[in-house]
């Protein structure tokens, strides 16, 4: 027991891999020059099994920007127009048929029925200006408004996909099909994490239920399954299966398990050459000390009340939304490497056929207050120079209205927002048309994003690959997306 | 180029635009992107003027000198496709490549190139006869463009023919001598000294190589291990201590060749060895591409499929006779027109789902779309060249392979193979695409007796109806006296009225009065006379049992041709909406045989299918065949050594691993073909030789060896596997006693949870005991899989998988540490020892032992159990007042849970 205690404050766990190799008396040779190419990432790693993956820190390429990454992942696509995109065209024909008041051939393209009328619909929100930088946000998001000066606001966002499904896989794993790792897969693969008792990529969602495309959006893909994003749970058992149903009685856990590593280095001193009956051991380690790091995670009583307040903890309404935002912060903080955060309620928040108006100020309600909370915490923490957070949706909305009251999907365009790293701060960038429809300047496509991303975390999105059948798989795939780093957003 | 320009999206870009641009099937409207083509596109031609733009660059240079590919097909797209593009085109005008377009039509050609004035095309569309009715025109600046296109001479890179290198480069030497793409040559058997090793010829040429390097195998392991591994690998469940017993204590020569024979026979070998296959073939049982947990679109009968498949395996049918019957079951019988689907013809019809296991999703209106649809063909392509021949051919959608020699053209020959029964021009969505189990005369018949049956039940209960009805109304009469007289016509006819015909004050009677006035059936029943009763049960008691004369029939989910074949063409880079020049059906050119090259037969005249595949599942299927045998030999090998002769199953090609026993992978292969395909004769070949049977060097290492070849490709030793998902849940349930052996049918039901679990949803179940059941019958999702198989990477579905991967993760140790599955798991397992062992505590450690791993305890490990038992049952005595027995029997728990997460129980070794 002694040499594999299970709490530690190392960054690294007492026993590695060459540390293994070396008391296996396996040559070392190309092992380790093997292990020194993966880490310039001048060599594609094979695929197959988790031999050799683990999460512990990896170097970057270059100096980073940042640390660690925080998605505000907006499942349902919030309408841009609403919330970032003002366009005094658009409220001045509101009611008018698109066509006849833009004198404009363009029929806009509906995915689903009642919108064929074509009547655009202004919105039924006011925007002000916000912050020096003067952004402009709708009046149902004040407090995210008064983030527009360290806010690098991109309007020209475009997935390319109509369907929540194609468009989610789209924006997460940058490429429309099913079975890809998303980019906090690709993230934690490069980099691994700092706190071995945590998972890398913890996926924060409403214990209720799964957004649309529910685990798809933090699928490892055909990346080893180490790297796909962990659900945290703020609500019962923070871990699918971290406890038992019934609680087991004080101390037997650790006997049981003593046991077992016993049993365990038993049966390994028969086989010292496996290493992977090395790493099953440690994952009981783990295990054991996931519990008490996680419940420290959970536990929200070492925050003061005005912590609490910025969350809006003390209000049913962002109560929920809050605790998750709160959560990442504490995962941040305890050295996790991807947050990804879902909004309240299942299937797809955002998802505004109908009824937008009142809809969108329940949704915002709810979001408004804990997301400014989190950015403000993690500023006077110290974390914001080390994180990026990333706030987007899927796809945007039509400028016309559906049935009335609610907006069809847009895949033309939509709006996404960002603070942290090197990014500018206080700026928009790229434009839609008269009538937020289409991204007309300086489009933004998801590879660039991912690119860029990837850069902050100092790594060169052509180096970061996988072997996968046969082929040195990235995730931008720049020889056919020719994805490229927008060192246009970069301060 | 413009749309691809703006963003990074080039590829799916395109594809997108179009998909939803053609979106004839859904009632949703065309769509434009006119902004976009026009701010994006065509910005350059517009507004670049030729002074400013040295005419050396080749880009400007294109965008003064209009070309087709450079936009113009986009305009084409947006106002003219939609019924002249493709399959669905009107007036056979097909304006999808510049060929086409000078094909044209009923009327002639569509252009007259240099001339827009003459060309019947464009003239069509500045009189506005063209788009016709409301659909969207094209504005001034498209129709000038069009113009300027075909007045410069209509360019296009796109001639026509098959000129493009890329798309069908010539095969060199070296090509065709790559080893996977030649013929496998049976090798002789190479001698070896240690003959006395050798016991099957796989012997002879692993000892070879072996003792090239001066290696040998390691000794034979333990019989307690060798048997356990056995069982595991050939069955999937450990051996019961009676089974490991009769082995153990079987000191007859044959014992193991017995032993083999017997587990080969048994018909959980088809279990075992069906999931292998169905892993390949990307078998669910969901429809669709199933993203949501909470939601499951069930396939009705898809398991049918599956059970095809263990039985094929427990029937040892050879393998070309499996593939064929899979391939194209459909067109080896002529089930159209026969009057009765025979057992035989189910089962071929039903092997066909084999090609249906494309995640499908447009059943959804909105996902019906020719993208769609096409993505389903290209990922049968993939799902099927993946598995049978060891090749990744996917990047030859788009272009020639950038390692093999597959080209752009070989991709789209062999989608023309697949595309008559997957045909996105002719297309059943997915919960439309079935055929019934019977014959279209059978059901007609099964119809119509039904209808017959429920006609003469209708009459009866008509009868029975008329039987009462003259104590019903004396009853009612009766009821109806207790009014006071004004009322009581008025009331009867208000309730004689029909609810919605009634008038206000019959609403009003009938609401206040009808419920007085009700007569119930035990009232009807306590007034009719003897005689009547006599006749009414008499009646009664015939309709159940003419009840059960109804038949039913179910569902199939098979792979047919429908509708007639759509002309497949190479699409360039990809786009369907792009198509280069037409191509027939074939087969990668350097898999073909130049003296006798693949060939579809004519099909006999007024056959309702092509034959393509029947064609070439038996061109796969010939002896010689390059891939066919390799590939599938190669997978049983890696299912027993956990690393395939060539480790990458699924890669054959030039980016694929090299195999480390090439003569042995052709022997192994050739011996299959010669021995009619037969996959336990390949089994017998490899459990009975002394490779697989051997253990661990003596001392747990040898340096020369881990330094000679540290990676055991040459078998110098057996190295542990990690068993699979559903062998770990199988082995949970054999070594507690509970694992419930019923074979085949619908599979156990899920429940998916909020929180994320994913458990056996016990409200769906026939018995209790098939939560119990063997995990291949498990209701299988692509991405939602039971919690206990999801964390030892089941794989997700969305495409095939021939080789799992093996992860170590933190949530493996959590699930078997607090999951509800294995802790009752473990206590059942206890009870078990408990009723095997009594109370005797050595006794007890010795049974948990040998039923989690087969072997004893050694004295370390009873040491090591007899202390945790004790510290334990202290506990449960002095903190829970447990008395002594109690207190034992629930320590027992702990250790039986333990043994259970111990890594000796999830590894084979």
């Amino acid at each position: 027991m002694s040499s594999f205690p299970f709490t530690t404050g190392s960054r690294y766990p007492l026993i590695t891999r060459r540390q293994m190799l070396e008391r296996t008396g396996m040559g070392l040779g190309s092992i380790a020059l093997t292990h020194l190419l993966q880490l310039d990432g001048a060599l594609a790693r094979e695929e197959g099994g988790s031999r050799g993956f683990d999460l512990r820190p990896k170097k970057s390429h270059f100096e980073p920007k940042v640390k660690s990454v925080i998605l505000m992942m907006q499942n349902g696509g919030p309408s841009q127009m609403d919330l970032f995109d003002p366009k005094p065209i658009l409220q001045k024909y509101s009611g008018k048929n698109h066509q006849e008041a833009l004198k404009d051939s363009t029929k806009v393209e509906m995915f689903q029925g009642g919108s064929q009328a074509n009547t655009l619909m202004g919105s039924p929100f006011k925007f002000d200006h916000y912050g020096e930088s003067g952004i402009e946000f709708s009046n149902v998001i004040p407090n995210i408004g008064s983030l527009a000066d360290e806010m690098c606001m991109i309007r020209s966002m475009h997935t390319g996909h109509n369907n929540h499904t194609e468009a989610l896989i789209m924006f997460t794993s940058g490429m429309l099909f099913q079975g890809r790792p998303t980019f906090g897969a690709w993230i934690s693969y490069a980099l691994g994490t700092e706190n071995q008792n945590l998972p890398a990529y913890i996926v924060l969602r409403d214990p209720a239920g799964y957004n649309t495309s529910g685990r798809l959006t933090w699928t490892s893909g055909w990346l080893p399954a180490l790297y796909e994003g962990t659900e945290f749970s703020a609500q019962g058992s923070a871990v699918l299966n971290l406890h038992p149903t019934s609680p087991r009685p004080e101390g037997f856990l650790r006997g049981d398990l003593d046991f077992l590593e016993k049993l365990n280095r038993l049966d390994q001193r028969r086989d010292p050459r496996e290493s992977d009956l090395e790493t099953r051991i440690q994952n009981y380690e783990l295990a054991a000390g996931m519990m008490p790091a996680t419940d420290q995670i959970l536990d929200m009583s070492k925050e003061t009340p005005a912590t609490q307040n910025l969350y809006g903890l003390d209000n049913s309404k962002t109560k929920a939304y809050g605790l998750r935002c709160l959560m990442a912060r504490k995962l941040i903080e305890a050295g996790v490497r991807f947050v990804q955060i879902h909004p309240d309620g299942k299937g797809q928040p955002w998802d505004h056929h109908g009824k937008l108006k009142g809809s969108m100020i329940s949704v915002c309600g709810a979001q408004d207050l804990p997301t400014a909370g989190l950015i403000q915490d993690l500023k006077q923490r110290g974390l914001l120079e080390s994180t990026l957070v990333i706030w987007s949706g899927e796809f945007g909305r039509l400028p016309i209205t559906q049935g009335g009251t609610g907006r069809d999907h847009n895949r033309n365009a939509f709006t996404l927002w960002m603070i942290g790293g090197n990014f500018k701060r206080g700026y928009v960038h790229g434009a839609t048309d008269d009538v937020a429809y289409a991204a007309v300047e300086n489009r933004v496509g998801v590879s660039d994003l991912h690119a860029t991303i990837l850069d902050q975390l100092g790594l060169d999105h052509d180096k970061v690959s996988y072997r996968h059948s046969g082929r040195d798989e990235t995730l931008t795939d720049s020889p056919v997306t020719e994805a490229r780093v927008l060192d246009e957003l970069l301060a | 180029m413009g749309l691809i320009g703006m963003g990074t999206t080039a590829v799916f870009g395109r594809a997108v635009v179009a998909g939803v641009l053609s979106n004839a099937a859904s009632s949703l409207l065309v769509v434009s992107l006119i902004l976009l083509l026009d701010s994006a596109l065509f910005a350059a031609s517009e507004t670049e003027s030729p002074a400013r733009v040295p005419a050396t660059n080749p880009r400007t240079a294109a965008a003064k000198t209009p070309v087709f590919e450079d936009g113009i097909h986009e305009l084409f797209r947006l106002y003219c496709w939609k019924c002249h593009g493709g399959e669905d085109r009107q007036a056979d005008l097909d304006l999808r490549s510049l060929p086409l377009l000078l094909k044209g039509g009923e009327s002639g050609p569509a252009i007259v190139r240099g001339s827009a004035e003459k060309s019947h095309l464009y003239q069509k569309i500045v009189k506005k006869e063209m788009p016709p009715g409301n659909e969207l025109k094209p504005t001034e600046k498209h129709l000038r463009l069009i113009k300027a296109w075909i007045d410069a001479g209509a360019l296009a890179r796109y001639e026509g023919g098959m000129s493009e290198e890329e798309e069908d480069s010539p095969l060199t030497e070296e090509d065709r001598n790559w080893w996977a793409f030649r013929k496998p040559v049976r090798p002789a058997l190479p001698r070896v000294q240690q003959n006395e090793l050798v016991r099957t010829p796989v012997d002879n040429f692993l000892l070879r190589k072996l003792a090239e390097k001066k290696l040998t195998y390691s000794p034979v392991a333990e019989k307690t291990s060798v048997v356990r591994r056995a069982y595991l690998d050939v069955i999937g469940t450990p051996p019961s201590p009676e089974e490991a017993g009769a082995f153990l204590s079987d000191e007859s020569p044959a014992a193991w060749e017995q032993l083999i024979d017997r587990l080969l026979a048994s018909p959980r070998y088809g279990e075992r060895w069906g999931r292998h296959w169905l892993d390949a073939a990307a078998y669910v049982d969901v429809m669709g591409v199933d993203i949501d947990q909470a939601t499951i679109y069930k396939h009705t009968d898809v398991w049918k499929y599956r059970d095809y498949v263990i039985k094929s395996f427990n029937d040892d049918k050879p393998y070309d006779r499996f593939l064929l019957e899979q391939l194209a079951g459909d067109e080896l019988v002529d089930w159209r027109k026969a009057e009765k689907f025979t057992p035989e013809i189910k089962e071929l019809l039903i092997a066909t789902g084999f090609l249906r296991q494309a995640a499908d999703c447009t059943n959804q209106a909105e996902l019906n779309t020719s993208e769609i649809r096409h993505e389903v063909l290209y990922d049968t392509i993939q799902n099927f060249t993946e598995n049978v021949l060891g090749l990744t051919v996917k990047c030859a959608q788009c272009h020639s392979h950038k390692f093999d020699p597959l080209t752009h053209l070989d991709y789209y020959k062999l989608a023309a193979i697949f595309a008559p029964a997957c045909n996105p021009h002719h297309w059943k969505d997915s919960a439309k695409h079935f055929l019934y189990d019977v014959s279209a005369r059978e059901k007609e018949q099964i119809d119509g007796d039904n209808a017959n049956v429920d006609e003469t039940i209708a009459a009866w209960n008509k009868k029975v109806a008329e039987l009462r009805w003259p104590f019903e109304q004396r009853l009612f009469e009766a009821k109806l006296a207790t009014l006071p007289e004004p009322i009581r016509a008025e009331t009867k006819a208000a309730l004689k009225t029909d609810e919605e015909k009634r008038n206000e004050l019959q609403k009003f009677l009938a609401e206040k009065l009808g419920p007085l006035l009700k007569v119930s059936s035990a009232e009807v029943n306590r007034e009719v006379d003897p005689k009547t009763e006599k006749e009414i049960a008499q009646l009664e008691r015939r309709i159940p049992a003419l009840q059960m004369t109804k038949k039913s029939y179910g569902k199939m989910r098979a792979n047919w041709e429908f509708g007639p074949p759509s002309r497949m063409y190479l699409y360039r880079r990809g786009d369907y909406k792009n198509p280069g020049p037409p191509v027939e059906p074939g087969v990668p050119k350097v898999l073909d045989d130049p003296e006798n090259p693949f060939e579809v037969p004519d099909p006999k005249p007024g056959s309702e299918t092509t034959g393509r595949r029947s064609a070439f599942a038996r061109w796969l299927t010939r002896p010689d065949h390059p891939l066919t045998s390799r590939v599938i030999v190669n997978r049983v090998w890696q299912h027993y050594f956990g690393r395939g002769i060539v480790a990458t199953p699924e890669n054959f090609g030039r980016s694929g691993a090299r195999p480390t026993h090439p003569e042995l992978l052709d022997w192994l292969a050739t011996e299959f073909v010669r021995k009619g395909w037969r996959f336990k004769h390949l089994h017998r070949l490899i459990l009975n030789s002394s490779a697989y049977r051997q253990g661990l060097p003596p001392s747990g290492l040898e340096p020369d060896q881990e330094k000679i070849d540290p990676e055991n490709k040459l078998l110098w030793r057996m190295d542990r596997r990690r068993l699979e998902s559903e062998i770990i849940r199988d082995s949970v349930l054999a070594v507690s006693g509970t694992i419930d052996l019923a074979g085949g049918g619908p599979p156990v039901p899920l429940s998916p949870l909020p929180n994320g679990d994913n458990v056996i949803n016990m409200g769906g179940l026939p018995t209790p005991s098939a939560q119990y059941r063997r995990s291949v019958y498990i209701f299988a999702r692509r991405n939602y899989h039971l919690t206990e198989l999801n964390v030892f990477d089941q794989p997700n579905v969305a495409h095939n998988c021939v080789r799992r991967s093996q992860s170590s993760v933190v949530s493996q140790a959590l699930t078997m540490l607090n999951g509800n599955f294995v802790l009752e798991h473990a206590e059942l397992f206890s009870k078990r020892v408990i009723r095997m062992a009594a109370a005797d505590e050595s006794r007890r450690i010795d049974v948990a032992f040998r039923l989690a791993f087969v072997r004893g305890p050694t004295p370390e490990e009873v040491e090591l159990s007899r202390a945790l038992l004790e510290s334990r049952a202290e506990r449960y005595r002095q903190e829970m007042k447990l008395d002594p027995q109690q207190a034992a029997d629930s320590a027992l728990k702990h250790l039986c849970h333990m043994l259970l997460n111990a890594n000796e129980f999830l590894y084979v070794n």
